[in-house]
């Protein structure tokens, strides 16, 4: 999708300066297992910056139309952020979603642990933002995963779900096309993502300081925020599964999600089972693909393809880029129809 | 509906046609997205797949005149009646024929909107398109043979495989008009009737000029 072209154009930058470039460019073997300066390596680190979004997504930002807010921090979400340090408690929902990004020690065989930092900060970057342009916060980084909390106060679990849904989607595709494509190019065959995703009601989620002094977030303690990241195990390779809360906030919920148990037989149909309580609560595959191609920023080109929707004005229609689907249709006019 | 699920479908029991609705989103091949149109897609339920789809667009971006091969009421010509009847013929399956067809033309027509006319020409209007099918898809230039050819298909006077061709050249029919006469056999009695009427026409002043010369 080329709302990440920035961020592919850095990685692609960041492998050709690896060491092992050389060898396949014909230049020899490096003297060191590292060959970039360090201001080269300074130069690809610092291209994509903190606190704002790579310039081929600021168009999408624009069609989500939501202020990014680049001033928040880890496990501080900013609606509770009054409760850090305190004994208060508040009650408020919240979407909670786990990503990790599998596969990425792959990286390590093929290339120096410059390039692959590089990598790995990049995608994280482009996860990030685009988090970020969805409303999400993030709340916590884990390794090469991302924990993000998406809601607040202004806002109703519908979008919230909504904003979630549309996040996970359009990054999941990122991964699963154009990074996935160029990095099985240069010889990476596993990089993948895997995504849980759960709402938790007001009645089921209480906000609060956990730890201790500076040792301590602002965190949700909720059965569903749990499950978001028991879910992301349940997920195949490229794949998001949600708890029925989700499923509920979505229209035509039918449409876009699937029992896990059609997956994985009907041993993992519940992800928690309350038998006292009579609480059983079921995981859904979440059809992603299919969702991304009904967003209202998503243009399905000839083959049903999703690409940005964003009409980019300063450029004009292309003869040379239009000509060769054009061509194929030769009109005629022979009266009513 | 999988590939394109925001075309919304409607079966519209008790009616002839059901209905597809949607956007369709035309995008270059580097994947920058140009522009869409709101169309419709109409389907004989009856004689599906092997009937052709009407289009119609309902966006009205597109100026209703033939010029632009639409009528007033929106529907759009995607190609000449001839080879969509024979893709008819044949069946057509939907979402080839949106890739292949529809979506060609409306990318087609973004074309003309933005260069002024169309990226492969346009046939004539009207029978001069036809003559045109004839002439460069058919390669029949003769229109003397094509009535010749139009004729023998009517009166079922084909000849063999390995008989001489139509043409009346030293040829055997197997390895010269053999295909573009089985592509016109799988035309309609009433195209072929059509065709063959405005052929005659074109030939009339010839023929009368013929006959008095004989005479």
């Amino acid at each position: 999708m080329n709302i990440y072209q920035d961020y592919m154009r850095l990685i692609k930058d960041a492998v050709d300066s690896d060491a092992s470039s050389y060898v396949t460019k014909g230049l020899g073997a490096p003297a060191s297992a590292i060959v970039r300066t360090d201001e080269q390596f300074k130069a690809l680190y610092s291209r994509i910056k903190k606190n704002e979004v790579a310039p081929s997504m600021v168009n999408l930002s624009e069609s989500v139309r939501r202020k990014i807010d680049y001033e928040q921090q880890l496990g501080l979400h900013p609606d509770f952020k009054h409760l850090k340090g305190t004994e208060g408690i508040e009650e408020h929902y919240i979407v909670s979603a786990f990503i990790d990004i599998k596969g990425s020690t792959n990286l390590f065989k093929r290339f120096d642990k410059q390039t692959v930092f590089l990598i790995t900060n990049t995608i994280l970057k482009a996860g990030i933002h685009t988090m970020l342009v969805f409303g999400g916060y993030v709340h916590r980084l884990q390794g090469d995963g991302i924990f993000v909390y998406f809601g607040d106060k202004n806002m109703r679990e519908k979008e919230a779900v909504k904003m979630a849904l549309s996040a996970v989607s359009v990054f999941t595709h990122f991964v699963k096309t154009d990074l996935k494509e160029y990095l099985e190019s240069v010889g990476i065959e596993y990089i993948g993502i895997r995504t849980g995703i759960d709402l938790g009601y007001q009645e089921h989620v209480i906000w609060g300081n956990s730890g201790i002094g500076e040792i301590s977030e602002v965190t949700t303690c909720s059965l569903h925020t749990s499950l978001a990241s028991k879910m992301q195990s349940s997920a195949d390779k490229n794949g998001i599964v949600v708890g029925a809360h989700i499923k509920n906030e979505i229209e035509d919920g039918e449409d876009y999600f699937t029992p896990v148990a059609a997956r994985k037989g009907e041993k993992d149909r519940y992800i928690y089972i309350d038998s006292d309580k009579k609480f059983y609560y079921t995981q859904y595959d979440f059809l992603w693909a299919k969702f991304l191609k009904t967003l209202d920023f998503i243009a399905l080109n000839q083959y049903g393809k999703p690409v940005f929707k964003i009409k980019d004005l300063a450029r004009p229609v292309s003869d040379s880029n239009l000509r060769p689907i054009a061509v194929k249709s030769t009109p005629y006019f022979g009266g009513k129809l | 509906m999988e590939t394109y699920p925001t075309f919304f479908y409607r079966n519209r029991d008790g009616k002839k046609y059901s209905k597809l609705t949607g956007d369709i989103d035309i995008c270059d091949t580097t994947g920058s997205y140009l522009d869409s149109f709101n169309i419709e897609i109409w389907l004989d339920k009856e004689r599906y797949p092997y009937s052709t789809p009407l289009v119609k667009e309902r966006s009205t971006k597109i100026q209703r005149h033939e010029n632009w091969h639409i009528d007033k009421d929106g529907y759009v010509c995607l190609d000449i009646e001839h080879e969509l009847e024979y893709k008819a013929k044949k069946g057509i399956q939907l979402i080839p024929f949106y890739q292949d067809c529809i979506y060609p033309f409306f990318a087609n027509t973004l074309y003309k909107m933005s260069f002024g006319k169309y990226a492969n020409g346009e046939y004539g209007h009207f029978f001069k398109g036809v003559v045109q099918f004839y002439r460069e898809k058919l390669l029949l230039n003769d229109n003397f043979l094509i009535v010749k050819i139009l004729r023998a298909i009517l009166e079922n006077k084909t000849p063999g495989r390995n008989e001489q061709c139509i043409c009346a050249r030293e040829t055997k029919y197997k390895k010269c008009h053999l295909k573009e006469v089985e592509f016109l056999k799988s035309l309609s009695t009433e195209r072929l009737e059509k065709d063959l009427s405005g052929f005659e026409e074109i030939l009339s002043p010839n023929i009368k000029t013929a006959t008095k010369c004989h005479d």
